[in-house]
């Protein structure tokens, strides 16, 4: 017998569910087919005969290729894991979008700086009269990197040092466009650090992997090109109308997914006369004439309605008469006495095998319910994404709208600038490695200001702002949380994900102290402070663009 | 002695519930709400009864996998769905320490053993503390469940009855009939 042990506290709790885990082990089935007594009569013994001779003359007489059998295997396979995997899936940094016609020079200058440059017939969508739209994302900080879900490591043991980073994409009616080969879009694009010491690269996304790409440390422009600054605003201002009238359709869709829930009839176990568990009953003699809507149920008796109020003790009194009333369309048994009178709320349920037909059509109703609601839902689910990802757009533009747009090459220093031209839309980042630190020695513990431990992580981010690199460890990691290991120098901030989002922070500044650190104090992030301001205060950053 | 009111469901909430299972039965994914709804109490019950928190997450995984597996079984009784799960835990749980993986503990609290004294009638003192302490252990583990449910969990009779298989009146005077030889066990010191 244990006394006033410390009870484990409803997040620590909350923090372990995982239904994933659950549900990936359970292989749901149906009652076992030979569980069926009719299988085991003569129709299931002659189908049996049939089967074994059919499958033995199958694999006596044909050659059925390999492939044809596995063909549905292959279907039911999931698909590819992608490589980008942001922390929190409702802080997602936005894109950036503009308007480029393919029949003409443009040129996008981005808020930092950076400029993009499409010649004519560089891009080659399905419809040439109609305009592409460019999608980009300046990751300029830290925070944006991570909140983007940027990874950040580089083959076995190095993370990435970014001086800047760039994902643009190009789309059509939502269908990726293709670039030119012989007429690459060119872009010079800003830095933040002195890009002298750094290499340029890649995300092959299908590898998972940083590759070196060609770029030069040189300012280039393209001659004759339109430089996009009140054309891009007037055209965007334009964009953001569509989208802004499309949002206003996709509400009143919403509005009538709404209205059509609220339609639905859920059926209820009154409507069917199925009786509750632990509710008294009364088998009633009853006038069929008088409740003709009773005569055609066999099987009736009368079940009291808790919830009415009545004396509870009535049924240890004597009554002289008891019958069968109905005031307001409810039944109710009436008690008469000697000297009172009682009424009780009653509803007729059904017993023996009326019930048993009343159940199965109550489980028929409901299943039928629950995938009308379920189609409802899913179809207000998509119309909610798509409403946020136009608001996205929408304010991404606004943002646009607002910013400067005079282009700020001309005084910037060339070293800061890195020029590289593309054919494959993409990610691309001017970094140097550094290697990841030795896992820790001594076993760490996680715990909370609190002092209970942390339930468990499953992504960890050690930043040491020193450095200015992130470690990365866990899920979607190449470092196994094993092999969690802390940098011996540096103000290292370190952010744990709870599988249910919740993130835990933890600031590591004295360098002394870490030597002999036994276990790691988190505080849980602040209700209603976003990540994005969380990440803010700590790195003092005010470049967050998400 | 005020008794938790979670496990008591209204009308709607019943429908709901079975809005979920209806839709489990058709695609186990749905099974979620129903997993969020009734991980922490069906943890808290399994870790009361063992020592092993880690054992007692699994254990609980387990219950949630054998419902799952068995979803399509469920048939509803006018009952909240968690009686269901609350029996397949206690089969687990019994199967845990027939497996020797856990060993059955009580875990109780200094306030719940004051409650119960105040409930006897005896003084609230350390000294009945620690013999309140022995007088369970001199309990049989039918006798203990109940006291254990009504006392340290603070489960309703009708739940009590619900997840131990009785009738709610059963259930009342059995607990009745625990707690009369806990006196009797005090007054005979």
């Amino acid at each position: 017998m244990n006394l006033d042990r410390p009870n484990l506290s409803s997040e620590e709790i909350k923090g372990r569910q995982n239904f994933e885990d659950v549900l990936s082990k359970v292989k749901v089935s149906s009652p076992s087919f030979w569980q069926n007594p009719w299988f085991w009569g003569p129709t299931g013994l002659a189908t049996i005969g049939i089967a074994v001779f059919l499958s033995l003359n199958s694999v006596n007489s044909q050659n059925v290729p390999h492939e044809e059998k596995v063909t549905l295997a292959k279907n039911e396979l999931p698909k590819d894991t992608e490589c980008i995997h942001p922390p929190s899936e409702k802080e997602e940094v936005a894109f950036e979008n503009y308007e480029v016609d393919p029949q003409k020079n443009e040129q996008l200058v981005l808020s930092n700086g950076t400029v993009i440059s499409f010649q004519k017939g560089s891009l080659q969508p399905e419809n040439l009269n109609e305009k592409v739209q460019i999608s980009v994302r300046q990751l300029n900080d830290k925070s944006t990197v991570f909140l983007a879900g940027i990874p950040m490591d580089y083959q076995e043991n190095n993370a990435f040092i970014s001086a800047g980073m760039l994902e643009i994409r190009g789309t059509q009616n939502g269908k990726e466009v293709a670039i030119n080969a012989k007429i690459p879009v060119k872009v010079d694009m800003k830095l933040t650090k002195d890009g002298s010491s750094f290499d340029f690269w890649k995300l092959n996304e299908e590898a998972k992997a940083w590759e070196k790409y060609p770029s030069t440390a040189q300012q280039a422009t393209v001659p004759g090109a339109k430089v996009k600054t009140k054309d891009t605003v007037q055209s965007n201002t334009q964009s953001a109308d569509k989208r802004v009238a499309a949002i206003a359709k996709i509400d009143q869709k919403l509005e009538k997914c709404t209205q059509a829930i609220e339609q639905l009839v859920k059926p209820s176990v009154v409507a069917f006369k199925i009786p509750e568990a632990n509710h008294q009953k009364f088998d009633l003699e009853f006038d069929k004439s008088t409740y003709p809507e009773l005569a055609k149920f066999e099987n009736l008796v009368f079940e009291i309605i808790p919830t009415t109020g009545y004396d509870k003790n009535f049924t240890k009194k004597t009554w002289s008469e008891v019958k069968l009333d109905k005031a307001n369309g409810n039944y109710e048994m009436v008690f008469v006495g000697n000297t009172e009178k009682m009424k009780v709320a009653v509803r007729p349920v059904l017993q023996g095998s009326e019930l048993k037909v009343a159940q199965k059509n109550f489980d028929k109703a409901m299943t039928e319910f629950a995938a009308e609601l379920q189609k409802i839902e899913i179809e207000k689910q998509q119309l909610e994404k798509q409403k946020a990802t136009y608001r996205s757009e929408v304010e991404a533009e606004i943002v646009s709208r607002l910013r400067t747009t005079t282009p700020a090459l001309e005084t910037a220093n060339v070293n800061d600038v890195v020029s590289f031209s593309f054919t494959k839309w993409g990610i691309f980042n001017s970094d140097k490695p550094s290697p990841y630190p030795a896992a820790a020695e001594n076993e760490l513990a996680f715990v909370w200001k609190s002092g209970n431990d942390v339930a468990r992580f499953h992504r960890i981010f050690v930043f040491n702002l020193k450095k200015d690199v992130r470690y990365d460890y866990g899920k979607f990691a190449r470092h196994g949380l094993q092999e969690f290991g802390l940098d011996k120098k540096g103000d290292l901030v370190i952010i744990g994900l709870l599988e249910d989002g919740t993130a835990g922070i933890a600031e590591l500044k004295k360098e002394s102290d870490r030597m002999a650190l036994d276990k790691i104090v988190f505080s849980r992030q602040q209700n209603g402070v976003s990540l994005k301001e969380t990440l803010k205060l700590l790195f003092e950053d005010e470049k967050i663009t998400a | 002695m005020t008794v938790n009111t979670l496990y008591h469901h209204t009308h709607e909430r019943l429908e709901e519930e079975l809005v979920w299972i209806q839709q489990a039965k058709g695609n186990p994914a749905l099974f979620a709400p129903l997993y969020k709804k009734y991980h922490e109490p069906i943890f808290r019950y399994v870790h009361q009864r063992m020592d092993d928190t880690e054992m007692a997450f699994d254990v609980t995984s387990q219950v949630f996998m054998k419902a799952l597996k068995n979803i399509h079984k469920y048939e509803y009784r006018g009952v909240p769905f968690g009686s269901w799960l609350y029996r397949i835990a206690k089969s687990e749980l019994y199967q845990a320490f027939r497996d020797k993986q856990a060993q059955r503990t009580v875990n109780v609290e200094s306030v719940s053993l004051f409650e119960m004294m105040d409930e006897m009638d005896e003084d609230q003192s350390e000294l009945n503390k620690q013999l309140l302490v022995k007088a369970l252990q001199s309990l049989k583990e039918e006798q203990l469940q109940l006291i254990e449910m009504r006392f340290f969990e603070k489960r309703s009779f009708k739940e009590m009855g619900e997840i131990l298989d009785l009738t709610e009146n059963n259930a009342k005077v059995k607990c009745f009939r625990a707690l009369e030889k806990l006196k009797k066990y005090f007054h005979d010191k």
